[in-house]
């Protein structure tokens, strides 16, 4: 820890991005525009009340345009008779930005600028605002490595950097690699020993169609749009009882498993219940709206939680199609982005009309709810009123200060709505699944490429605005886009094409010198590998030993989880006030049909960064914590999964070699190698004389859990190796894809 | 990612490692209790010399009243259900509970209040402990929040925003400051049982959440009944030895997948392992107090010797600070007084009040409070008019936001000042308002940084505690 302070000290903002590479010429998108956006167009952007000497430097032409006493801001070509290269270097009095707004510019900042205006200051508009077409493949000289266009565009930027791919992943690492990304499941035992006699090119095709047919395709795919939709079991806001909205994940899970196109699970979403014909899935699908956060809060405004629900609304919408943090825009005009105050409240009159009370009661089946046969169970949807969609612009954000009224409409900066769409929710979707829409198409295939590849291809998955990343791989992103789309948004195709990319069928390993060149993989100079998301780390545990309940669908469960969680923040009138845990199946289930009650989300998933789904999610975090090495030791659920494991181990082979294996192919996908065999029969020895002296310690270790300990072995014995199997689902290569 | 590294920090700078459960047993463990990101960053420290390195919060969920502890009216006995002038009100809003009752009629409270100490500050009869000690507090009586209702008057001063999806003011400290000792969480939240049990209000997680921050550093719920941490103990059966046993084999597998793959996240998960170890050992004893004295224990009260209880949190709040953890929130619920205030208020105070007392006594006497911040107070105050029936003798008040009470004690803060002053029937501020992100600015201040500058990029803004749409001041006056 001590170095850890003194390298932090150390480091200052101008070491990290290193020198300027002289023979290139500066990118503005890349470059120039993130350092307008923070440190220039708080004051000198979109938002007229904030714009400070009527100069803005968000727009070309104003950029160029001369100031009032003749000179100009930007004179291309000449950075020294620029204005704000004068501006950017004056002494500390004139200097800007002013010392008072923040940390000002770094000399290596200054020095992009200034190359940037001499090069002839070329100010193309956001990337992200025009529609994406389908680019043309780079040419390259080696094209043996490259299996589909995905792998011509990442060789060519790999190429650029002076890199090569990596060598292809070992059979056994791939295959459980697309197993746990397709399914979020590992392979079977069974299928990880057939491709290990069998790894070739069309064994593995085969092996990707199979997974792409599973329902467990379905469920994984599912669980991330749920974090985008922040689906959850209770409403929310203080009492946070229980609401019956399960048949929406049903909805969300059974879409992706018969590979529905992904824009007509927009339309369904956004406007089920407006698509003509409108039938039971229609209107279960606008669970998506009702997904939001409600309040049974006997004090509340009604006014104020209606513009709450609205913004919670906009900007959920903008997150899962537009990649926008429109947001900022309820209280003043977006700093950064093109999205003006009156755009943001235009977009949320399109969810204003709907029929759903403010304070809802809490109620399971808080209006309006339809019944799901054949269980007949209530789920929320959407209904709309036949009101007009409108809303007021609301001053700094203020419910109780409405201004303009403004009718429904999308953003200003975009293109506009279809001709003859209706203009309603259902017009909303539509003119998001256009084949001109500049967002959509990327953003719902970047998080894709981030579910395989752990980062998207624009890092920043929620913000494709001026102040998000830019594209890693500006024309790989353009080409997938445009391929789901003109796929008929065939889900399934693109996830296909992305795990039989040879980028995708690398190896994850690399040397010091590689890890060195691509950190953080942004170039894909190797194969995905990153720790599991909770949900896959239990799920895997439970298929491993062969617990796993694979019923789909269905209410909520509740499996095991400490004592006084819920206890501890809940209101004694909530309905969810105390945990009652669930018995048999339901301790079994996959972990999406864990109950998620949003004061306190499931705990050992929480420990492994899942949201509280208050918000939408676009990405977890992925971090390393002590608490989350305890969660892997010691959660009765996967300690019983080790005991289990241990048990079929056990009654699989009497040779400790054989076991050894079995729970490896299990866990790992692979045999052990004669290392790792060593040091295991070490840990066995260690642990069976523990076991030996301490019986009654083995008959506690092997109760742990509902379900009852094998009698045909021996206590010492089972829990010798229940103790061997926790430590391979401990290993890094166990948390990791 | 969604969220965006900030700035001056190393994009990547991996941990050496010195981890071991072999003979060289666990010496010179280099990883946080805080963890790693795939690009771990450390804390900035402070900007300037900090006045308070650590704090606890004691954070009265639920509303309590002003008027019957510390904003003394003798004038309205006089005015007992006379109707609430509407020049007072002013259409301010009002809950949806109240405001649409007939009239307002005034509630004088009915306990005594005596003055205390040298700055003879006012205290009611309910916080005798309280009134002991005033010359070591901070009274502010003008505290104020926009909020009128709990879950955004809760957030709102947990995170400064109304609207969820802010960082806790514990998970900034934590972010900007880690730790005070390397095998602690930087920020602890503690939850402690309490007497009334009707208008109980939820606590959500987010109000100790990271929001965007890390999520390293949210708060940690330590748990003042069963196992402090979530998932500490072993399973039944295994030993401590047995574990040490289990995850050698651990280290000396991932060992070998380290030089397989040759990724450095290897290495830094082994160590987040050693860290759990370790962690296994340290953390049972913060909230176990069997080995705290009888002197100091007396201090707290009676309730110190029921886990759970306020008085308990507050002596294992003590001790987590001891320990190195740098900020410390104990949660007590059930202040919410709709009905039926002065009974609520009978019960909850003598959960609080001398284990308050205790707490302060105790950092002193140790030389801690010097750079110790204590905070008390609720999410708003409660109105001077009556909700529902009234008599001299009993009474209800809704929730009222223009002005409440907090005290602050240590860290840096004036001892022995009473700030700000309220009109008649505490209901405006008359001088010294303290709205929340200047009391947030000045917490900020005391622990070393412009509120300003203490920021964090997300989704385009520079995200801060004190919000980016009206400036906050450092409330120079409260600060020694």
């Amino acid at each position: 820890m001590l170095a850890w302070f003194g390298l932090v000290l150390a480091c200052s903002p101008a070491d990290s991005g290193g020198s300027l590479d002289a023979a290139q010429s500066v990118d503005f998108s890349r470059e120039i525009r993130p350092i307008l956006a923070e440190h220039c167009l708080a004051c000198h952007g979109a938002d007229p009340a904030q714009r400070a000497a009527q100069l803005r430097l968000d727009q070309a032409s104003a950029v160029l345009a001369q100031r009032p006493r003749g000179a100009s801001v930007i004179v291309p070509g000449n950075a020294a008779a620029s204005l704000l290269v004068q501006r950017i270097t004056a002494p500390e009095a004139r200097r800007m930005p002013p010392a008072a707004t923040g940390p000002g510019l770094t000399a290596r900042e200054i020095e992009l600028i200034e190359r940037w205006i001499d090069e002839g200051a070329a100010y193309p508009p956001h990337w992200s605002l025009n529609a994406p077409v389908r680019p043309e493949q780079p040419a390259l000289a080696r094209t043996d490595w490259v299996r589909n266009p995905i792998d011509q565009f990442v060789l060519a930027a790999l190429r650029t950097a002076g890199l090569e791919p990596s060598s292809p992943a070992e059979p056994g690492r791939l295959l459980r690699r697309v197993a746990l990304d397709l399914t979020g499941l590992p392979p079977t035992a069974e299928e990880a020993q057939a491709f290990a006699q069998d790894p070739s090119d069309a064994a593995y095709e085969r092996y990707v169609d199979q997974l792409l047919r599973r329902p467990a395709f379905g469920e994984h795919r599912a669980r991330y749009w749920l974090d985008v939709a922040r689906y959850a079991d209770t409403h929310g806001y203080h009492q946070d009882s229980y609401r019956s909205i399960w048949p929406y994940r049903n909805y969300v899970i059974d879409s992706f498993a018969r590979n529905e196109p992904f824009d007509q699970f927009t339309l369904e979403q956004l406007a089920g219940d407006l698509l003509p014909g409108a039938g039971l899935r229609e209107r279960v699908a606008t669970g998506f709206l009702r997904s939001a956060m409600s309040t049974n809060e006997g004090g509340i405004i009604n006014e104020e939680y209606a513009a709450i629900y609205a913004k919670d609304r906009v900007d959920t919408f903008a997150a899962a199609w537009l990649g926008l943090s429109v947001g900022c825009a309820d209280c003043h005009d977006h700093k950064f982005d093109p999205i003006t105050q009156r755009d943001f409240y235009a977009l949320s009159a399109f969810f204003r009309n709907t029929t759903q009370p403010i304070r809802d009661f809490n109620l399971p089946d808080a209006p309006p709810s339809i019944l799901v046969p054949p269980s007949m169970a209530p789920t929320l949807v959407t209904d709309e009123t036949a009101e007009e969609p409108h809303a007021y612009v609301l001053e700094r954000g203020d419910y109780a200060s409405p201004g303009e009224r403004v009718g429904a409409d999308v953003p200003a900066s975009l293109p506009p709505l279809p001709e003859g769409a209706p203009n309603n929710r259902l017009g909303l979707a539509e003119w998001l699944v256009q084949p001109e829409h500049p967002l959509m198409a990327r953003v719902v295939v970047n998080r894709f490429w981030a579910e395989v590849f752990g980062a998207g291809l624009v890092p920043t998955t929620n913000d494709f605005g001026v102040t998000g990343d830019a594209p890693t791989h500006p024309e790989l992103l353009d080409w997938l886009a445009v391929e789901l789309r003109e796929s008929g948004w065939n889900v399934k195709h693109l996830f296909r094409l992305l795990v039989t990319s040879a980028t995708y069928r690398q190896s994850e390993r690399a040397d010091p010198a590689r890890f060195a060149a691509d950190p953080d993989n942004h170039l894909l100079s190797r194969g995905p590998r990153f720790r599991m998301d909770g949900e896959m780390i239990r799920d895997l545990a439970l298929s491993a030993s062969g617990l796993l309940v694979g019923t789909v669908g269905g209410p909520s469960v509740t499996p095991y989880q400490p004592p006084g969680i819920w206890e501890a923040v809940s209101s004694p009138d909530s309905n969810t006030n105390s945990y009652v845990q669930g018995t048999g199946e339901a301790l079994y289930r996959r972990s999406l049909y864990t109950f998620w009650k949003r004061q306190a989300p499931p705990p050992a998933l929480e420990l492994f960064n899942a949201p509280t789904r208050e918000l939408p999610t676009t990405q977890r975090e992925r971090t390393n914590t002590p608490l989350q090495a305890l969660a892997a030791l010691n959660d009765v659920q996967l300690v019983e999964a080790a005991r289990v494991l241990a048990t079929q181990a056990l009654l699989s082979s009497p040779d400790t070699l054989e076991r050894l294996d079995f729970i490896a192919w299990r866990v790992l996908s692979r045999p052990l190698q004669s290392e790792e065999v060593d040091r295991l029969q070490q840990a066995l020895e260690e642990e069976s004389a523990e076991y030996a002296a301490h019986p009654t310690a083995a008959d506690e270790l092997i109760r742990v859990g509902e379900s009852a300990p094998d009698v045909r072995l021996e206590a010492p014995e089972l829990a010798t190796w229940t103790l061997l199997c926790s430590t391979l689902l401990n290993l890094d290569e166990a948390l990791t894809k | 990612m969604t969220k965006r590294a900030p700035r001056a920090l190393p994009r990547r700078q991996f941990l050496s490692r010195a981890a071991a459960f072999g003979a060289a047993a666990l010496a010179g463990v280099t990883p946080t209790l805080s963890g790693a990101q795939s690009t771990p960053m450390g804390p900035r420290g402070p900007e300037f010399a900090p006045r308070a390195r650590r704090a606890i919060w004691l954070a009265m969920a639920g509303g309590p009243s002003q008027l019957d502890l510390f904003d003394y009216k003798p004038g309205l006995a006089v005015r007992f259900d006379q109707d609430l002038p509407e020049s007072v009100v002013n259409q301010q809003r009002l809950t949806s509970m109240t405001s649409q009752q007939g009239r307002f009629p005034i509630a004088p409270s009915r306990f005594r209040f005596e003055q205390g100490g040298q700055s003879g500050a006012w205290v009611s009869e309910l916080l005798p402990w309280t009134r002991r000690m005033v010359d070591k507090l901070t009274i502010i009586k003008t505290v104020s929040t926009e909020a009128i209702n709990h879950e955004p008057a809760m957030s709102a001063i947990s995170t400064g925003s109304q609207l969820a999806g802010k960082p806790a003011l514990g998970a900034w400290l934590a972010y900007a400051l880690g730790p005070i000792a390397q095998e602690m969480p930087a920020f602890a939240v503690m939850m402690s049982s309490f007497s009334i049990k009707t208008f109980v209000q939820p606590l959500g997680s987010r109000l100790w959440g990271s929001a965007f921050l890390p999520a390293s550093n949210g708060g940690v719920l330590m748990r003042g009944v069963g196992d402090p941490v979530l998932y500490l103990p072993n399973p039944q059966g295994v030993s401590r030895e047995a574990r040490r046993a289990m995850l050698a084999a651990v280290q000396s597998l991932n060992d070998l997948a380290s030089v397989r793959v040759g990724d450095p996240s290897i290495r830094e998960r082994t160590d987040q392992y050693v860290m759990a170890y370790r962690m296994q050992g340290s953390i049972p004893g913060l909230t176990n107090l069997s080995g705290e004295s009888a002197a100091s224990l007396s201090l707290y009260g009676d309730d110190v010797h029921t886990p759970g209880t306020f008085a308990s949190n507050c002596v294992a709040a003590r001790r987590m600070l001891e320990q190195g953890v740098r900020y410390v929130q104990v949660f007590h619920r059930g202040w919410d007084a709709h009905q039926t205030t002065p009974a609520n208020h009978l019960a909850q105070c003598r959960d609080i009040d001398q284990a308050c007392y205790g707490l302060i006594s105790d950092l002193e006497a140790r030389g801690m409070l010097d750079d110790t911040l204590v905070i008390w107070g609720g999410e708003f105050g409660r109105t001077v008019y009556c909700q529902g029936p009234l008599t001299t003798e009993d009474y209800g008040r809704d929730h009222h936001p223009r002005c409440f009470t907090m005290w602050l004690a240590g860290g840096g803060t004036r001892a022995g000042l009473v700030h700000g002053e309220t009109d008649d029937f505490s209901y405006n501020v008359v001088a010294g308002e303290v709205p929340l992100r200047d009391l947030h600015a000045t917490i900020l201040h005391l622990f070393g940084f412009d509120p300003n500058h203490l920021t964090f990029r997300h989704a385009g803004l520079e995200e801060k505690l004190v919000g980016v749409t009206e400036p906050a001041r450092v409330v120079t006056e409260l600060i020694a």
